[in-house]
């Protein structure tokens, strides 16, 4: 019933303060970029802005912080194993199987390490600390629970599974709100980075 | 304290420059702190609110106070802030003094957040309430007013021209003019950055060596020949368009098929890639900064180069307009690979070169000097690493900067645009 209900009143505010988001972004008039002779072809640079996410190498950043890149890759993998957890449990709990059962905890323990690496690195490092707000520790703090709940749940201890569809609730309104919605924002930025740079022929 | 007249300005600057871009840019920053490392003032001078995103955060919680859902009715929560007097002097200290707009964390960037635009942003917002360092102010200023940066005369442009002209008559024993001027139905406009003409004018009598030795029909414009444009620095839009618009008419008057630009690394960006956005009109003509040309009058022989003239360790410094932020990364190592023996990379270069420092306009606000060459030290490391003997670039901003720094720090290697290099090995008259 809890489950349900988690994804059937969360979900669909989810997606209405999504679309809400889009539609307030799309709204703003794109900036103007017309110079003649572009450099470059904008399909190229777009497509390969975009995937720079999987290829690590073509940052300089995450090529010199490839721990980092890696902690990035483990952390968002439990969070995505987490959330298509609460729906499998809600709607399919067949699916799980003893093996998948342990492959979604050995996901959902690292990506606990790898989120838990990630908050004492903002709490404890002062060029973290000026950049962060509340809303920084705290959409962190609330993963990292919601990851929790998700392995107590996995467990199969009962308390852990009602704390888990409480806090996924919560995620779902929350999320919007908060930083965690970067990732609504993920495909404009990049592409816009993309647009604008490979028809100045710098990125291909 | 800000008047709310202050304050309702600089916010209506936000909202014009609110594009689809810029609110992307705002929302997309996770704070994850990857782009600390891509900047020259945090790695140079290792203070924490010189990384990137504290930098960016200065608009971007002001932004969050009238745009974000929690921002506006939860501010402390979102780190969001009332764009009052202490926000507006560290907005300014942050936009004028620690950030040249180089664009390299925006490479380094995940998200594809773009840092640059939003400092722009920050600037443009500050002009509109006269919050602007008074010597960028008077860059501008005095543009408006006498059509070039440094405030020369006609009549002093002419003379200048004039006695160059002979001097390369002389060296080249030649008839001149070498340096057409008003010459309509040539092919190529040429323009200039302002300090050629008043301080520099070996750098213009290099480009007017080449351009004779390959036989191109060019010439300057007495109506316009300045091609920085500060107002790009200030985001000063109506003064940059105004700036743009007189290029586009010099070029226009003359019928001209190209447009070339003497090595300047913000007047490329703003006339190539900016001033048709200003304008909101295409060029009847092609736009080039002078690397582009001088590269293919090489690869088309039509220029031939005796790289034993430039026999010392030469290394190049990628100005961030003209390169990561305008596109011209290979063509500065051809030339180089053909005019100097000896050509040595600075590691990391193009997309990924750092900032000399100069950049933003900063030569301009004497306030930021100190700091300015602080934060050159990561560049100072790099050319040192180099043992070069000579450091080549393509900017004047970032050869002013570089001659400062290679002085400070004692690299003892002097500073030289492209095409003095270039100039000093043609071989001329052609061997037979």
């Amino acid at each position: 019933m809890l489950q349900h209900l988690t994804h059937e009143i969360g979900t669909p505010i989810l997606v209405l303060l999504y679309l809400l988001r889009l539609i307030v972004l799309l709204r703003r008039r794109p900036a103007r970029d017309i110079a003649s002779n572009p450099k470059g072809e904008l399909w190229r640079g777009t497509v390969n802005a975009l995937i720079t996410i999987v290829a690590p190498w073509k940052l300089a950043s995450t090529r010199k912080h490839w721990t980092r890149y890696v902690e990035f890759a483990v952390f968002h993998l439990g969070v995505f194993a987490n959330i298509a957890l609460s729906f499998v449990l809600a709607y399919a709990p067949g699916l799980l199987s003893v093996s998948v059962r342990r492959l979604v905890l050995v996901v959902l323990a690292a990506s606990l390490v790898a989120g838990g690496l990630r908050l004492y690195r903002r709490a404890n490092r002062p060029e973290m600390r000026v950049i962060s707000s509340p809303d920084d520790y705290i959409a962190l703090a609330m993963v990292l629970l919601f990851l929790l709940t998700g392995t107590m749940s996995l467990l199969g201890w009962g308390p852990g599974t009602i704390a888990y569809f409480v806090i996924a609730g919560l995620f779902l309104v929350y999320e919007p709100f908060s930083k965690i919605r970067h990732y609504i924002y993920y495909p404009f930025a990049r592409y816009f980075f993309g647009a604008t740079f490979a028809r100045r022929g710098v990125i291909d | 304290m800000p008047s709310s007249e202050e304050t309702a300005t600089a916010l209506r600057v936000l909202a014009q420059h609110l594009t689809r871009q810029l609110e992307a840019s705002m929302h997309a920053c996770t704070h994850c702190g990857l782009c600390n490392d891509a900047c020259h003032y945090y790695l140079s001078i290792g203070e924490p609110d010189l990384v990137p995103t504290y930098k960016a955060d200065r608009l971007r919680n002001v932004w969050k106070r009238n745009y974000d859902w929690l921002g506006r009715i939860w501010p402390w929560y979102v780190g969001a802030r009332q764009l009052d007097e202490e926000v507006i002097r560290e907005l300014a200290d942050t936009a004028w003094g620690s950030c040249t707009m180089c664009g390299r964390c925006v490479f380094n960037c995940p998200m594809g957040v773009d840092t640059r635009l939003i400092i722009s942003t920050a600037r443009a917002m500050l002009t509109a309430i006269g919050r602007i360092p008074e010597g960028l102010q008077k860059a501008i200023a005095t543009h408006l007013e006498a059509r070039n940066n440094m405030g020369v005369s006609d009549s002093d442009f002419r003379d200048t021209i004039e006695w160059l002209d002979e001097q390369l008559c002389d060296e080249l024993e030649v008839e001149g003019p070498v340096i057409p001027l008003d010459k309509q139905g040539a092919r190529v406009m040429y323009l200039v950055n302002a300090r050629e003409v008043k301080f520099s004018p070996l750098t213009l009598m290099a480009a007017a060596k080449i351009m004779f030795v390959a036989g191109e029909s060019w010439t300057m414009s007495t109506d316009y020949w300045d091609v920085t444009n500060y107002a790009f620095f200030s985001g000063d839009d109506v003064a940059a368009r105004q700036i743009g618009l007189w290029a586009l008419e010099a070029a226009t008057k003359l019928g001209v098929q190209e447009v070339w630009m003497s090595e300047c690394g913000h007047g490329y960006n703003a006339l190539r890639w900016e001033a048709e956005n200003w304008l909101g009109q295409v060029f009847p003509f092609r736009v080039c900064g002078f690397v582009e040309p001088m590269a293919e009058y090489i690869r088309d022989g039509r220029i031939t180069l005796d790289p034993t003239r430039n026999s010392v360790p030469v290394t190049y410094h990628d100005p961030c307009n003209q390169g990561r932020k305008g596109g011209i990364l290979e063509e500065p190592r051809y030339i180089l690979s053909k005019a100097v023996i000896d050509f040595r990379e600075m590691l990391p270069n193009r997309q990924n070169s750092y900032c000399c420092g100069g950049g933003g306009g900063m030569l301009a606000m004497t306030e930021f000097s100190q700091r300015r060459i602080a934060a050159a030290k990561i560049k100072a490391d790099q050319i040192r690493a180099t043992e070069a003997k000579i450091v080549a670039t393509s900017c004047h901003n970032c050869l002013d900067q570089l001659t400062e720094v290679s002085r400070k720090y004692k690299l003892g290697a002097p500073v030289k645009n492209l095409c003095e290099l270039v100039a000093d090995a043609i071989i001329w008259p052609p061997k037979l």
